[in-house]
């Protein structure tokens, strides 16, 4: 007689394939106490020394003896044993990266993708790899140090991110002291100092099916943090600029501001946020933690932007807390640069980030130092408006950031709950998720929104410059996705689109540039698809392994597609609602949107 | 990332041989029962149910059924029995109206015995689990497959218990042996662990059942394990607090109920008797004396029934159930993938007689009876709208705490409550909420639902499902105006391709509705242009391309997005065409732009009036016809507008200041103007005085010298030369403008952009950025318009000789029609008319003022 029943909770623990000869980083340190022992005590008075000896993916910053022992004194103590239980954890978890092996081979200048195990970024600086520094103050004295389950890299002095909120640590720095008054008397400091969302709980979202899927997992995000960004100018860049005092600022911002919003010329009280110094001010703050990597550089890294000299540049469109404004970030591959604000490339100025100061902590953000006044001026108001603005979804939602979900260097598949995101809504059916970027995907930036079954929601875009403009939405067709109806401003888009249909589909008409000898580059064919509401991909990027969309473009892809919305009228510099509601049964992505002022189609390029 | 990749393929290879291993370990232990009999196990089934003294009637069931050596000798099996008294009540009160053991017929016997018997063993706990694809998944089954053989029990039904139709006809008089289904018979169990885990709640529970239960209850539909897991050599006992005999499913349940007749009748619609050869051979083997055929009941459905009729004839898509809801072995769907038996299983929403009555008679189903009287008359691909809007997918989405989250398959909410909840059934296959409302269709309540209604709009409504509008006009979301040309007057519609063509013709649709066909096909005929006479018929079109093509065109110009009752005169088509309106309800007329040329309405007919929930549908008595005119044939045919034309004209084609452009493909009728795309627009087109005007005093170049003025075609610098068309060109264009503005009678004050780029940083009057569109304001009270044009002067619209409110329309079409035989098959062309298509247009509306506009 044999039962069947015993065999269906049979299941093979990870933890006793034990058959790796290498020592775990655990056991590195312990091994070599004439360099860790103290660090070794700090991890075993922690508990966390059991998680270093565990199968996992760890990054370990780790402070030799030496360092230990000056921090104490820093601190005025005499011992490990002086510090209370809490601020030691904290210190443990500020040198750990969980989940992530980080090699020498992916440092960059910048915050490191991965977030330490307290939540906060590593920042490195670095002209050689002998000559390496961690969060500005600590060097890596031993590189790469391989271990079975990660990376050692030996530090010589003790990591201690600041306590600070952003604004404080602005404050603390001397250097900024026009900008600080000014931050302080129109009284937007206020508005940056919310560090998370304690009501968020994971766990009320537990009603989400996880699933899995192209061997990712689906993940509700761990916690929902706030975050900022301030670009400052210092004391010395105003005054190379005229601007030696407070006041010199409030008439430079009038002088400025008054133009661009000449309605608003007669307020006065700085701390409404028409007033012109106000405007200047919110100008320079974002509600988003942008590291120097996250402005645009990361998002240009996936690989699917094609890179080299003379290449299509990327464009980051960010919202700033000024209302209704935004700032452009772009590469010049051309000249091999990048985190360019503002810029005119007419005229070669601009902002850009100071090279010796960035990434400066807060514990809700971040602050960098701007070499040169930056400014929602009429060139640029003027600028922003006459040229197309394609918007990555992911961009909408500064959550992404905050939250480090997007460009983390690891393939996600985030649920995305109710009210997580503060510019979506969807209707109680909906599982909304976000993939992050992935080499497979022939995305733009790589990632997309991606919805599947019976959904309903509605995107806030960011503001859109006032004007008439042609907006369009871009996605992959794939033989599983869905039919939906899409709608701007609340208005429907024509009928439901499919979109299963491959762009070489007869009621599209994609034909492959270089497939025609009539038609070698393909214009004509654009101007037929253009004819019948769509367009091509963009020639900018790529899937990067061309496992699922192996096109050597979107622009020579059958599945990517651009939706021609439709011509619309915006009549002031303002956000808008972006709406779908899934008809039938089936997937729905959306990779960007893009907004094209009707004076840039006759000439626009293929990129 | 080298090293994480060597790694990941190491761990790979090490988990794959250990959980190879592991497998091998698990059989062994299987192996090791073979050779000893582990003391922990008791008795037989067949052992421990005699020997326990309760179970007499039981043991009765399984002699008389001679299954005593399968459940003494055999297994595994795991049974759901009922004890003596449990059958005294059952005897005392049954549905078969049976009141002692030897009342039960030998298939009654076989039915209780059997549905209360699984192949394997699983304990309560393991029941919960299945296995699919492969794949192992726990605490989440709530049905298995029993043992019941359909041929336990053959049902003869009277003729009279049968639904109508044609295919029922035969066994009315007679009767018929009846299968309600030939597929396993399931039971539902509704345990702790399958609704922790698919969050069905107690009290969704209460309402499905009936029943309050307790933390780890067991219930076998709603009847109560008393006593579990009884672990017997070759399985399982468990006690049911009841005698367990097989519900109905679905489909069956809602025939047999009394207070569902009226949606019992209307599912009947879509299900036949189809023979069934093999069970009729199978049931003859066992009993030889009978001598007559069995058929079994299938409903049209894509899902577990019939596409195809008993007569082999095909089921159309549009009258076929999403679902069989007499599948006893449901499947559900995901990903458009079947699911396994055991994950879930129907619900249906079968509103009560009088939830019927009270919609059919007073409440918002009036509009089907004041069209078809009865709901017999309703047609079935009406009616099966309704029906689908009431069969769900999936139990588990389909329980009480979820109705909130319930959508249609078009996403559309259903808003049931929990308060309409009257009864509920849980049949063999998906559970049946019977409901004191009806939840009818967006279809019967949006302004699609008269043209659906009507037996004479059947070309729109071909229209409209043909090419996927449906979804669109069922949006409650907006709010549209739409208009229908009736069967009747679905004709005299000049198609504008056949302008670019040497003769003209007209279009009428009409429905070929032969059996084998059921499309919409469109007569030629010749069309005097130039007198407005539809003549002869030359032909017929049936090429669904073009048809389709055609159907989209004239659905887009029968569309407006919003309510043309709202005192404006002038309205876009969701195709971008203008349509003027006047009065309201039944008197109101339409007239497309050609309309309005030749002084033609379009009526209400037939009181053809439908306020529905999204908007109003009016039934016309003629199509919608936009103006074929483009802005080339307007400004070159008429001399009033000479000056302005022959400036546009002047340009080299392949100049890239040019205006009009005969595009490489995809041309028009003749010219298009090269910067307008798929929008609505307005010219301004200045009087011939106003032109030589500006020419002469040197505002404005033209091509030919005037007076002192040296044109451009005389020029001998040809810098100065291309400097001067280019002032030109951006000078014209900034005649052209963003949006149609129309003397509409109602006041205008608005800026708009224009088609002149500005270039430099200078000062505009409207302060216009560098890089954008040099803009016009537009003004007026409602009989004029006055413009005020970037340098700061004015222009107003003329307005005493009628050259205002010219539309205009800049088509594109798939085929040059100069390369097209003409409608009667004549002429050169290499492409027939039948494979043309319009593509994309743009429309205009041209307005003489009286000056040159400048921005500068």
């Amino acid at each position: 007689m044999v039962f069947i029943v015993s065999c269906v909770d049979d299941d093979v623990p990870n933890e006793y394939v034990t058959t790796f000869t290498e020592d775990l980083i655990g056991q590195h340190l312990q091994k070599n106490p004439e360099d860790y022992s103290e660090f070794v005590k700090l991890l075993q008075k922690t508990n966390v020394l059991g998680l270093l000896n565990a199968y996992g993916e760890y990054t370990v910053f780790a402070p030799t003896n030496e360092a230990m022992f000056a921090f104490y004194a820093d601190n005025g103590k005499d011992s490990l044993g002086a510090f209370p239980a809490d601020t030691l954890l904290k210190i443990a978890y500020d040198h750990i990266i969980k989940d992530n092996e980080i090699s020498s081979e992916d440092f960059n200048n910048g915050r490191l993708a991965s977030m330490t195990m307290s939540q906060r970024y590593i920042s490195l600086e670095f002209e050689s790899y002998s000559n390496i520094f961690v969060n500005k103050i600590s060097k890596i004295t031993e590189l790469d140090i391989e271990v079975h389950n990660g990376y050692i890299h030996k530090i010589n002095k003790v990591l201690k991110p600041t306590d600070l909120t952003v604004v404080g640590s602005l404050e603390a720095d001397s250097i900024f002291t026009i900008f600080v008054n000014a931050l302080k008397y129109t009284k937007l400091n206020s508005k940056l100092m919310a560090i998370e969302d304690t009501t968020y709980n994971i766990d009320d979202y537990d009603y989400y099916k996880i699933e899995q899927a192209n061997g990712q997992t689906e993940e509700l995000p761990r916690y929902r943090k706030f975050g900022y960004t301030i670009l400052a100018e210092s004391d010395s860049t105003f005054k190379a600029n005229g601007i030696n005092s407070f006041d010199d600022l409030k008439a430079y911002a009038k002088s400025v501001y008054d133009q661009v919003f000449p309605a608003d010329a007669n307020i006065t009280d700085i701390t409404d946020p028409r007033n012109s110094l106000n405007r200047f001010m919110s100008y320079h703050l974002f509600d988003r933690q942008i590291g120097y990597r996250k402005f645009v550089m990361d998002y240009d890294a996936t690989g699917h932007q094609f890179q080299g000299q003379g290449v299509y540049d990327m464009y980051e469109c960010i919202e700033t807390m000024c209302e209704n404004t935004i700032v452009e970030v772009r590469t010049d591959k051309q000249n091999n640069r990048t985190n360019l604000f503002n810029w005119d490339m007419e005229s070669n100025t601009g902002v850009k980030i100071v090279s010796t100061n960035y990434d400066n902590d807060g514990v809700n953000g971040v602050y960098h130092e701007i070499d040169n006044i930056l400014v929602y001026d009429v060139r640029f108001a003027s600028y922003i408006s006459g040229k197309r603005l394609r918007m990555d979804a992911a961009s909408f939602f500064p959550e992404l950031i905050n939250n480090n979900m997007r460009a983390n260097g690891e393939l996600h598949r985030y649920i995305i709950p109710p009210g997580y995101f503060e510019g979506l809504t969807f209707s109680e059916k909906t599982k909304f998720t976000y993939l992050n970027a992935d080499h497979r995907y022939e995305d733009y930036q790589g990632d997309e929104m991606f919805l599947k079954g019976l959904y309903e929601f509605s995107i806030i875009t960011p503001p859109v410059p006032a004007g008439q403009y042609e907006v369009r939405f871009s996605f992959q067709p794939t033989a599983f996705r869905g039919v939906a109806q899409l709608y701007w401003d609340n208005l429907p888009c024509g009928i439901p689109i499919d979109l299963s249909i491959n762009a070489d589909d007869a009621s599209i008409g994609h034909e492959v540039p270089g497939s025609n000898l009539d038609d070698p580059y393909g214009y004509e064919n654009d101007k037929m698809m253009r004819n019948r509401g769509f367009m091509k991909g963009p020639a900018s990027y790529r899937s990067v392994d061309k496992i699922w969309y192996k096109a050597d473009n979107a622009r020579k892809s059958t599945q990517s597609i651009r939706v021609i919305l439709g011509i619309y009228e915006f009549e002031e510099m303002k956000k808008h609602k972006f709406s779908v509601t899934g008809y039938k049964n089936g997937e729905f992505m959306l990779d960007f949107l893009e907004f094209v002022p009707v004076e840039a189609l006759e000439y626009e390029d293929i990129y | 990332m080298k090293k994480k990749l060597m790694r990941l393929c190491f761990r790979l290879t090490i988990l794959m041989m250990v959980g190879a291993s592991v497998l091998l370990v698990s059989c062994k232990d299987d192996y090791l029962l073979d050779e000893q009999e582990p003391d922990w196990l008791g008795a037989s089934i067949y052992d421990y149910l005699v020997n326990d003294g309760s179970y007499t009637t039981y043991v009765r069931l399984i002699k008389d059924a001679e299954y005593e050596d399968v459940l003494a000798k055999t297994g595994s099996k795991t049974l759901f029995v009922a004890n003596d008294s449990a059958f005294q009540r059952f005897f005392n009160n049954n549905k078969w109206g049976i009141h002692s053991y030897e009342e039960l017929s030998d298939g009654q016997k076989r039915m209780i015995l059997f549905f209360g018997m699984i192949d394997n063993a699983y304990l309560i706990e393991t029941l919960s689990n299945y296995n699919y694809g492969g794949v192992l998944h726990e605490g989440t089954a709530i049905r298995r497959e029993t043992s019941v053989s359909i041929l336990d029990s053959i049902p003869f039904e009277q003729g009279d218990a049968l639904p109508n139709g044609t295919y029922w006809e035969p066994y009315k008089q007679n009767g018929i042996y009846l299968l309600k289904d030939d597929s396993r018979v399931c039971l539902i169990h509704l345990l702790q662990k399958a609704l922790d885990y698919l969050t069905i709640t107690d009290e969704d529970f209460e309402l499905i059942t009936g029943l309050t239960r307790s933390w780890n209850d067991a219930h076998i539909f709603g009847n109560k394990v008393i006593e579990r897991d009884i672990t017997c050599k070759n399985g399982y006992i468990n006690v049911l607090e009841d005698v367990l005999t097989p519900p109905s499913n679905m489909a069956s349940y809602i025939q047999e109920n009394e207070n569902s007749k009226t949606f019992a009748n209307m599912l009947g619609r879509f299900c036949a008797p189809y023979y069934d050869s093999e069970n009729t051979r199978k049931y003859k083997e066992l009993h030889p004396e009978f001598n007559d055929s069995i058929y079994v009941k299938h409903f049209f459905a894509s899902r577990g029934g019939r596409i195809v009729y008993p007569d082999n004839q095909p089921v159309s898509s549009n009258v076929r159930l999403s679902y069989d809801p007499g599948w006893n072995s449901y499947q559900s769907v995901e990903s458009n993938s079947l699911i396994a038996v055991q994950a879930d299983m129907g619900a249906m929403f079968v509103p009560t007689d009088d939830a019927m009555d009270y919609y059919f008679n007073q409440g918002k189903g009036r509009i089907l009876k004041e069209r078809y009287k009865t709901w017999e008359n309703v047609p079935d691909n009406v009616i099966i709208k309704l029906i689908q809007r009431h069969m769900r997918s999936s139990f588990i989405t389909s329980v009480p705490s979820r109705f909130n989250l319930l959508v249609d398959e078009n996403n559309s909410r259903i808003p049931v409550d929990k308060s309409h909840i009257v009864s509920s059934y849980i049949g063999t296959n998906g559970i049946v909420y019977f409901t004191s409302e009806v939840y009818p269709p967006d279809d019967y309540v949006s302004v699609y639902a008269p043209v659906l209604m009507s037996n004479k709009t059947r070309v729109m409504r071909e229209a409209v499902e043909d090419n996927d509008f449906a979804l669109y006009i069922n949006s409650l979301e907006s709010n549209y105006s739409f208009f229908v040309p009736t069967d009747e007057f679905f004709k005299n519609y000049i198609d504008p391709f056949t302008y670019g063509l040497n003769k003209q013709g007209a279009l009428k649709f009409w429905y070929d509705a032969s059996p084998d066909l059921e499309i919409v096909k469109a007569t030629i005929y010749q069309y005097d242009a130039v007198n407005d006479v539809i003549g002869d018929s030359v032909g017929i079109v049936t090429d669904q391309g073009f048809i389709n093509n055609r159907l989209v065109e004239i659905l887009d110009a029968h569309i407006i997005v919003g309510n043309v009752e709202d005192g404006k005169k002038y309205y876009l088509s969701k195709g971008g065409s203008l349509v003027k309106a006047e009065g309201a309800g039944e008197n109101l007329r339409v007239q497309g732009s050609s309309d309005i040329g030749m002084n033609k309405y379009c009526n209400v007919v037939d009181s053809g009036f439908y306020a529905q929930t999204n908007g109003n549908t009016y039934f016309i008595d003629k199509p919608i016809q936009p103006t074929e005119k483009s802005v080339y044939k307007v400004l070159s045919d008429s001399a009033e507008f000479s000056e302005f034309f022959d400036l546009l004209y002047g340009f080299a084609k392949s100049d890239t200041f040019s205006i009009f452009t005969i595009p490489a493909k995809e041309r028009g009728i003749d010219e298009n103007v090269k910067f307008l795309n798929a929008y609505n627009y307005t010219i301004y087109v200045p009087s011939n005085e106003a032109i030589n005007n500006a020419i002469l005093n040197g505002d404005i170049p033209s091509w030919k010298s005037r007076g002192s003025v040296v044109g451009i075609d005389d020029m001998t610098d040809i810098n100065e030369q291309r400097a001067a068309i280019r002032k030109l060109s951006r000078i014209l264009r900034y005649h052209f403008q963003d949006n149609s503005v129309l003397i509409s009678g109602l006041p205008v004050s608005k800026r708009y952009q224009t088609a002149t780029i500005k270039t430099d940083d200078s000062q505009s009057f409207f302060n216009t950025y560098k890089n954008k569109s040099y803009k016009i304001e537009v003004n007026g009270s409602g009989d004029g318009l006055q413009l005020i044009t970037e340098d700061g002067k004015t222009a107003n619209v003329i307005t005493n000789n009628g050259l205002y409110n010219i539309l205009t329309r800049d088509y594109r079409f798939n085929k040059n029609p100069k390369d097209t035989k003409d409608i009667d098959g004549t002429g050169s062309g290499t492409n027939t008319y039948s494979s043309s298509q319009i593509v994309t247009s743009s429309i205009a509306v041209i307005h003489q003022i009286d000056k040159v506009l400048n921005f500068e």
